[in-house]
């Protein structure tokens, strides 16, 4: 193990890994620090970069970038109470109001100082829990792999979604849509509809641009930018009375940090759902629950430790299974294909040195964020002046040459079209997109070990059941499911008594 | 634009048949006993359950939301034209670049787009020109991607 970390330092500390982390830290930073890009976007913008990088330093890209943009979410939604990434939104009211009190550096500080710690704490975790885990997954055979998936699919449908109804259908579509291709055991050309370009299925990148990207375009157009309120003046003393806020409520950031990762681990549970259940929660451990809303710094430290950490812990399924914990794993999944660094509990002993090297960047990528981060609150005020009506169309061009590309094919920049306005309607019906692209991603996984587990069983699907793990992972599944129908039904009856027809469900 | 449930039931329901329908024309040579079509049915199945309970959901709830509700952007047309100019300038980009290369194309696409968007033209010609050449160098100079070269320019 030592060695395969001493071939990671030496693949991690090269000026061209180095390099990558750094470009890709500033970029992450801007686009986190925008209103309306999120950090998703960033990443499906990257991809066809990354694309053309070995291995390491397009990871390094992928999870420097999604770092940094977690972070600089919390710089607009402090400086002009408009989160600049979904996972900063819990808390904005709190960090506006500190901003209104005359300490924005105060709630800009915090953002970046338990950003960091919460994101370290989570590549902790991902070191020693991902080997770990990984050795025990050796014994998992297809039948087990069949689980996971779809204890997966079913954790990203019912963990969080508003509707699980909405979610379910639209994994259902990326499921679908994963069908297109020969890239199934039989090896037969399926819906292609004679389209040589589909043969072998709609590609992940241009789908995922179409879907993040372009369907960010389209939707600015419709809905111009919000009036931001509040000045932005210079911004000093960031990290002033940091150390006494750490001593002040060392169990928050605990907390924060623990939870955050466990609910990244979770299949389908990222960032912003971590950062909305830590701030409910330090509410009501807190000592001073009323002070909340207010200005008060504990949510944010409990808060912004948790949607960082959240990072590390979403990585653990997507390196020891290959089942992505939300949709930028997904993406991340997927370039790891693309660089044959296949995830699963075999890379842990074929590529142990390429696993370190992640586990390294991820402590370098955090590491990284105290110089970066510094600069860009510095800097922000001259950032949020960037027009979105000269960045979208900006957008739009690298969404067309970046789906170009990845097969030098211009069919793909049509499906990107295709997918981007898919993806605008369906956002505009409030169908979620992300259970598409966990669709996509696990689809050809799912039916793979499907196929072998049935061929295996002589399709019975007793053969499913009959081995301890898989017998726990199909009763884990059958409860999520369950208990989203019961509790969907129960909520159903309590609605209708007291407001029929009600939207909350 | 919002459809309401009832809508998007059916119509998903109904992806749902053409799976199912197109996966039984499947070939399926040497009679694997889970063939091409195993997965897509169980897919259909999957799919068709929820858009039926979608739709049945909606159907006995008796749902006050009408089939379809128009959003304020679609009655301006000023907001549709732009909105629409996005896909189509796409397509020209795409159905273009081939005749008239990368450089030309992109400016095109930019520049409409940005004057389209209401920024001024002291801002907008300097921006396309640098962001395409930044394109150009970052995907065909550094990443070697050929992008089209076209007839009037770099032939």
């Amino acid at each position: 193990m030592l060695d395969a970390y001493l071939t990671a330092i030496g693949m991690v500390f090269t000026p061209y890994v180095l390099g990558v982390m750094l470009l890709s830290g500033i970029y992450g930073l801007v686009i986190g620090c925008i209103p309306g890009l999120s950090a998703t976007m960033a990443i499906a913008l990257l991809v066809p970069l990354t694309f053309f990088m070995p291995p390491i330093p397009a990871i390094a890209a992928i999870v420097t970038t999604s770092a940094m943009a977690i972070f600089s979410g919390d710089i607009p939604g402090c400086l002009l109470r408009i989160p600049g990434t979904p996972a900063s939104a819990a808390y904005v009211d709190e960090a506006y109001e500190m901003n209104r009190n005359g300490h924005p550096e105060r709630a800009l500080g915090i953002g970046l100082v338990f950003s960091v710690i919460g994101g370290l704490f989570g590549a902790i975790v991902l070191m020693i829990a991902a080997p770990a885990l990984a050795d025990f997954a050796m014994q998992f055979s297809t039948v087990e792999f069949f689980w996971l998936v779809l204890l997966g699919l079913g954790g990203a449908v019912f963990i969080g979604a508003r509707r699980p109804i909405k979610a379910v259908l639209m994994l259902f579509v990326g499921l679908a849509i994963s069908l297109v291709g020969m890239q199934n055991p039989a090896g037969l050309p399926r819906f292609t509809f004679g389209s040589i370009d589909l043969l072998s299925g709609f590609s992940l990148i241009p789908v995922m641009v179409g879907m993040f990207a372009v369907s960010e375009v389209l939707r600015s157009i419709i809905r111009p930018q919000a009036k931001a309120e509040g000045k932005v003046g210079g911004i000093d003393g960031i990290f002033h009375g940091m150390w006494g806020l750490t001593k002040k409520y060392p169990w928050p950031l605990a907390r924060g940090s623990i939870l955050g990762t466990i609910i990244g681990a979770l299949p389908g549970a990222g960032a912003d759902i971590a950062a909305w259940m830590s701030y409910a929660m330090s509410k009501r451990f807190s000592k001073e629950p009323e002070k909340f809303g207010t200005g008060h710094p504990e949510g944010l430290v409990e808060a912004g430790a948790s949607n960082n950490s959240a990072l590390g812990g979403t990585w653990i399924p997507a390196l020891v299974f290959g089942i992505p914990g939300d949709s930028i794993t997904a993406i991340a999944i997927g370039v790891l294909y693309m660089k044959n660094l296949n995830p699963g509990p075999t890379i842990f002993i074929h590529a142990p040195q390429n696993v370190y090297a992640i586990f390294l960047i991820f402590l370098l990528a955090n590491l990284l964020m105290i110089p970066l981060g510094w600069a860009i609150i510095k800097l922000a005020r001259h950032v949020l002046k960037v027009p979105r009506n000269v960045l979208m169309p900006i957008i739009l061009l690298f969404a067309m040459v970046g789906a170009y590309a990845i097969n030098n094919n211009l069919f793909d920049v049509l499906i990107m079209l295709a997918f981007g306005l898919f993806g605008f309607v369906l956002e505009e019906n409030e169908f979620p997109v992300a259970p598409i692209i966990l669709g996509i991603v696990l689809g050809p996984m799912l039916e793979a070990n499907f196929v072998a587990s049935m061929i295996k069983a002589d399709g019975s699907f007793l053969g499913f059941v009959n081995r301890p793990i898989a017998a726990v992972l199909a009763a884990i599944t059958a409860g999520i499911v369950l208990w989203s129908i019961a509790s969907a039904l129960l909520r159903k009856r309590g609605a209708e008594s007291k407001e029929p027809l009600s939207e909350h469900l | 634009m919002r459809f309401n449930d009832r809508i998007w039931g059916a119509l998903l329901l109904g992806f749902a048949i053409v799976i199912w329908y197109s996966a039984q024309d499947l070939p399926n040579p040497g009679d694997q006993l889970y063939g091409p079509a195993f997965f897509p049915e169980w897919i259909a199945l999957a799919l068709g359950i929820s858009a039926a309970v979608m739709l049945g959901n909606s159907l006995i709830r008796g749902e006050s939301e009408p089939l379809v509700s128009v959003d304020g952007w679609l009655l301006q047309p000023a907001v549709v034209a732009r909105f629409l100019l996005v896909p189509a300038l796409v397509i020209f980009y795409v159905y273009a670049v081939d005749e008239l290369g990368f450089l030309l194309t992109a400016a095109l696409v930019l520049a409409v787009m940005l004057l389209s968007l209401g920024v001024r033209v002291r801002v907008a010609l300097p921006t396309t020109a640098g962001i395409v050449l930044l394109v150009y160098g970052i995907f065909d100079i550094m990443l070697r991607v050929p992008l089209p070269r076209g007839d009037l320019f770099f032939s």
